[in-house]
């Protein structure tokens, strides 16, 4: 079975997400907090990005979700195209759009529990790394 | 960049203040009618809009389709701009508060 792997980021667990631009398709990676205390395994969106990145990225606007916590409020809901080729993976998320001036200095944004939760995930044996697998068929 | 919109949501004002201001005024234009919908959608068994997707351009229904995808075309040959119109599942909980925690 494929697995794929990243170093802890400040002790943090990440994933690299390769996004397809929305004009042209080409491909950029962000680094995204892998946060399974963002949202629920029935959370209607599957990770965070920038403002920014929603303009490259997007490709329709899907809807609005109320966020409580660190980033609060009524935020909207955008479609991008993802990958992680490691995987052999690629598939639509819905992303939450947050001002780019919100996100933390050091990440790209965030992917919330209802991504992680369509992988197995954890650290696989090594503290250093956080790694994502399929899920079984 | 970012201005500060106030909306009516949920009953009571509402101040949103991270959009910028192209996307602010489309979600300003579809925000009450999706909020009807929903509402709709999830009350009534019976209304047209339960378990369809639906298009929003300039406030007004421009499409009802049984997937994303189809409601998607349907709204782009309507306007090709991408960041303008909203499709949403009708019946998806959109009210639900997700929780983030904190981010250092």
């Amino acid at each position: 079975m494929s697995r794929v792997s990243w170093p802890l980021q400040n002790g943090r667990p990440v994933i690299r997400l390769t996004l397809f631009a929305a004009e042209g398709g080409q491909k950029y990676t962000r680094t995204l907090l892998a946060d399974t205390g963002g949202g629920r395994r029935n959370s209607r969106w599957d990770v965070i990005l920038s403002m920014d990145d929603c303009r490259l990225f997007g490709l329709n606007q899907v809807g609005l979700v109320y966020l409580g916590g660190a980033y609060s409020g009524d935020f909207p809901l955008v479609m991008v195209r993802a990958a992680i080729p490691a995987l052999q993976v690629t598939c639509n998320l819905i992303t939450v759009v947050i001002p780019s001036a919100q996100l933390r200095p050091g990440t790209d944004g965030l992917v919330g529990f209802r991504f992680l939760n369509s992988f197995h995930y954890g650290n696989f044996g090594n503290p250093e790394q956080f790694g994502m697998e399929p899920l079984l068929a | 960049m970012y201005e500060t919109i106030h909306q009516i949501g949920k009953g009571k004002a509402k101040e949103v203040s991270y959009m910028d201001t192209q996307f602010a005024e489309d979600i300003a234009q579809n925000e009450p009618l999706f909020r009807k919908i929903n509402r709709e959608a999830r009350s009534i068994p019976q209304s047209p809009y339960t378990g369809r997707w639906v298009a929003l351009l300039r406030g007004r229904v421009v499409a009802i389709a049984d997937t994303m995808e189809e409601a998607v075309q349907k709204l782009r040959k309507i306007e090709p701009d991408r960041f303008k119109g909203l499709v949403f599942e009708a019946s998806g909980d959109y009210e639900t508060v997700d929780y983030i925690l904190e981010v250092v």
